[in-house]
């Protein structure tokens, strides 16, 4: 109720600004229609359709502009009706106030009828005031509130995490910013945040971040730029007054050693102490990186230190990372190379795994050959090995892609097209000691937009992925647009999208949908 | 012992920011720079810049925050006399070490610092004007196209992660990228935050602990590959429920990445009498318990699971 009396209030505001100010510019629009759902099958499987509503809707209602030159407004509200509406507020006063209110709604479904879902609801509001070119004071509140049902993934008893939620999330931050022409900057930032939980007091916590950060611009030597952050928080259950401290220090130093070369050096510290594990685990991380640049090319290496103190034993890491970047002019044509590894020795006790060892390849090769047509490739290997308990994971992926725009300017207008493609290939193959597993999967994307002299909009999309070996199963979607604005500022536009989910393996995992969008719409201009 | 070292760390923070503040800004007052053009004398020629920012934080009519001098550093006063032959200094002609250097000097919060310090971004020369363009733009953020896309356009991988059966609602218009990318407070690792789960936590917030039974694997500060990571895939998967393996009978591979060591499938005491039963049969708790260091159900208790010699509660 509020949300719409506020919402109200705005738009007579703006109206009456624009009446009031001969230089008042506004736009808007208006959509209304409606979705239609066929669908058979189970609900659980298509994440896609989560948040498709069928009914009337007040699709979208837009404005936005100024009432002076200095104060704007934007308003962008969606299914403001249906159970995925979302909505933006923009007001911004140049150069003082900034006033950014958002606000959205999802769910989960768990059941194949769609009939046990989880809903949460989302609203960010961040307030920003300039005072001077000096000092930026911002205030932002997050409030996220979660209902409904809950299944566990496989039959069983349901924990603490229960069979429904009630919970309500507040974070609040405030920060001062300040800035000073040579680039010294700093910023100080509260961050506090609270969990209420009506069905459960074991679920509440709350928690509190300060934090600080300093750029500080060739102080000292001419060449040299330091950047300090630090922070210092809590987190507790107030339920059984059990929580754990953290604070961290880090570090970064960066040397311009030439006009070609730079020097970065980064320390990291950190430490928790957790009342609930008994344990206070000190972490130090030194990385340091050089990298050197030609007209050309890029090249880089890195090593990094990093080891976990628990008072019980250290756990040490080492990293190793270099990359190789090389272009044509103009960019026409770039590539990377790029190589990381990383080993750790994991003494802790409570670890499971051990000792772990990480390595990971990525070659990638973009081509523009003209301003409108891109097109390139990825090639990554990722591979981690545990060898105290003989386990291997190693994956493989593939991306292909391409995009293309067509303009072509007459006297009615423009004929403009976008069209893209992708394809990516990935097999990721997992060795323990009781089993292997292996998931080869395909995915693509395609897309078509036409914009015909301003008039006539047309889209068309397809996506598709499969999931082969140890599973089995397609997903596709398919869609098709249209729509037509006439002279008066009306407007027409229909979608129908198709979704179909198969899983081979278990005759019940289905789902085929067939929605369509219609609406009908009404724009604006006082310009 | 914890509230000493506490006020010690606070000090050497407060201590090196009282000393090291005057001194840079004693830098900043012998600073022999020439004074910045007032951005009129600029839009005088360049009115079409005005009205391509208009109503954005660069915004320039105001002439209170941002200048064009702002970002066009360099600005020869014969410039206004022979503007080709002495041009302004162009952000989108520099490096892109030095365009980061340029927008920290206004914008000295977390995604700026990271994309200054320490990100991918910046090692493959992108700028921060890979991303965002001031002049002539009215998306979000000043990105050059809506957030989702630009990122695809980079990163068609993880397009194809968003197509899989289990994914975030990035598609569905619910998060963006950077909900969980690149605004850090704390640039531990690359692109997402440090501390127990702190980038997954700000909307899970039940799981942040901490538990009076925690579970080590979901604690990321004691287990380096992070928390969440070591069971769910962030952006999407072919499993349920974002998983990383399958958790399908008889080896809920999942689960075996850490425990296979135990070898709940065939043990001396049980035999195979558990293999193939889902293990939140039992461990029903596996992201931290209030009641039980195994995770365990309380209900078991009355099938005698926790007498003496067995497990306990």
């Amino acid at each position: 109720m509020k949300r719409r009396c506020l919402i109200a209030l705005i738009c007579l505001v703006s109206a009456g600004s624009a009446r009031a100010d001969s230089t008042a510019v506004w736009e808007g629009r208006v959509r209304v229609g409606g979705i239609l759902i066929d669908e058979t099958g189970d609900r659980s499987v298509m994440q896609d359709t989560y948040n498709i509503f069928e009914g009337v809707s007040l699709s979208s209602l837009y404005l936005k502009g100024h009432s002076n030159p200095l104060t704007h407004l934007l308003l962008d509200l969606t299914d403001v009706n249906l159970g995925d509406r979302r909505g933006r507020l923009d007001f911004r006063r140049v150069g003082t106030l900034h006033l950014v209110s958002t606000y959205a709604e999802n769910r989960y479904v768990f059941d194949p009828s769609g009939n046990i879902d989880a809903r949460r609801r989302n609203s960010q509001n961040t307030l920003t005031y300039t005072p001077n070119r000096w000092l930026w004071l911002s205030g932002d509140y997050n409030l996220q509130t979660r209902t409904g049902d809950r299944v566990p993934l496989a039959p069983g008893p349901t924990g603490w995490l229960g069979s429904s939620y009630d919970s309500k999330l507040h974070r609040w931050r405030g920060e001062v910013q300040m800035r000073a022409p040579s680039g010294i900057g700093g910023t100080v930032a509260y961050d506090g945040v609270q969990q209420n939980d009506a069905l459960d007091l074991r679920r509440e916590r709350t928690g509190y971040v300060v934090s600080a950060n300093m750029q500080l611009p060739h102080l000292v030597v001419q060449r040299l730029t330091h950047v300090v952050r630090g922070a210092i928080g809590r987190s507790e259950l107030p339920y059984s007054g059990l929580g754990f401290d953290l604070k961290n220090i880090q570090y970064t130093g960066l040397l311009d050693a030439t006009r070609w070369a730079r020097l970065k050096y980064r320390f990291y510290a950190s430490s928790i102490d957790d009342e609930a594990t008994r344990m206070q685990t000190d972490n130090f991380i030194h990385d340091v990186d050089v990298s050197a640049r030609w007209r050309r090319a890029i090249a880089s290496a890195g090593y990094g230190w990093e080891a976990l103190d628990d008072d019980h034993a250290v756990t040490t890491t080492q990293a190793w990372r270099g990359a190789i970047s090389l272009s044509a002019p103009e960019n026409k044509v770039s590539g990377r190379v790029a190589y990381s590894a990383r080993n750790t020795d994991d003494e802790e006790a409570t670890t499971l795994i051990k000792d772990r060892e990480f390595d990971r390849l990525d070659v990638r090769i973009d081509a523009r050959p003209r301003p409108a047509l891109s097109m390139g490739g990825r090639v990554a290997n990722r591979n981690r090995r545990m060898p105290d308990i003989a386990t291997e994971a190693d994956g493989w992926t593939a991306t292909a892609y391409g995009t293309w725009r067509y303009e072509h300017f007459d006297d009615k207008g423009v004929i403009a097209g976008d069209v893209g493609a992708d394809y990516t290939y990935a097999d990721d193959e997992y060795d323990t000691t009781i089993g292997h597993e292996q998931i080869v999967s395909h995915a693509a994307t395609a897309r078509l937009n036409v914009t015909y002299h301003d008039r006539i909009d047309a889209l068309a999309s397809v996506t598709y992925f499969s999931a082969q070996e140890d599973l089995d199963l397609r997903k596709s979607i398919v869609s098709v647009g249209l729509g037509y604005k006439f002279g008066n500022g009306f407007s027409a536009d229909a979608r129908y999208n198709a979704y179909n989910y198969d899983d081979y393996l278990v005759i019940a995992r289905y789902y085929t949908a067939n929605v369509v969008w219609l609406n009908v719409g009404y724009a604006f201009s006082t310009e | 012992m914890r509230h000493s070292s506490s006020t010690v760390f606070i000090i050497v923070v407060l201590a090196s920011a009282t000393v090291l503040a005057p001194l840079a800004w004693l830098r900043v007052a012998r600073s022999d720079e020439p004074k910045p053009i007032d951005s009129k004398a600029c839009l005088e020629c360049h009115e079409s810049d005005l009205s391509a920012m208009s109503g954005t934080a660069h915004d320039v009519s105001a002439n209170r925050v941002v200048a064009c001098t702002s970002c066009h550093t360099h600005i020869d006063p014969a410039h206004l006399e022979e503007p080709e032959e002495h041009p302004v200094s162009n952000p989108e002609h520099m490096r892109a070490d030095s365009v980061a250097a340029l927008c920290t000097t206004c914008h000295a919060h977390p995604h700026t610092l990271n994309m200054f310090e320490r990100d991918p971004h910046q090692d493959a020369d992108l700028s921060c004007l890979s991303c965002h363009r001031i002049h002539d733009n009215k998306h979000a953020g000043l990105l050059v196209d809506e957030q989702t896309t630009l990122c695809y356009s980079c990163h068609p991988s993880a397009r194809a992660d968003f197509a899989k059966s289990s994914r975030h609602p990035v598609e569905d218009g619910v998060m963006q990228c950077m909900d969980c990318h690149m605004t850090a407070n704390q640039s531990k690792k690359q692109h997402t935050g440090s501390g127990p789960g702190e980038t997954c936590v700000s909307c899970h917030a039940m799981f942040q602990g901490p538990f009076p039974f925690e579970h080590q694997a979901a604690v990321e500060y004691s287990t380096d590959d992070g928390g969440c990571l070591n069971c769910h895939l962030p952006h999407g998967s072919a499993h349920p429920r974002l998983l990383k393996r399958s958790y399908e009978s008889p080896n809920f591979s999942l689960c075996m990445q850490c425990h296979s060591i135990p070898k709940h499938m065939n043990n001396q005491n049980h035999g195979t009498q558990w293999a193939g039963v889902p293990c939140n049969e039992c461990h029903v708790d596996v992201h931290g318990s209030y009641e039980s260091r195994h995770l365990l159900d309380p209900a078991l208790e009355s099938q005698g699971c926790f007498a003496v010699g067995c497990h306990q509660l």
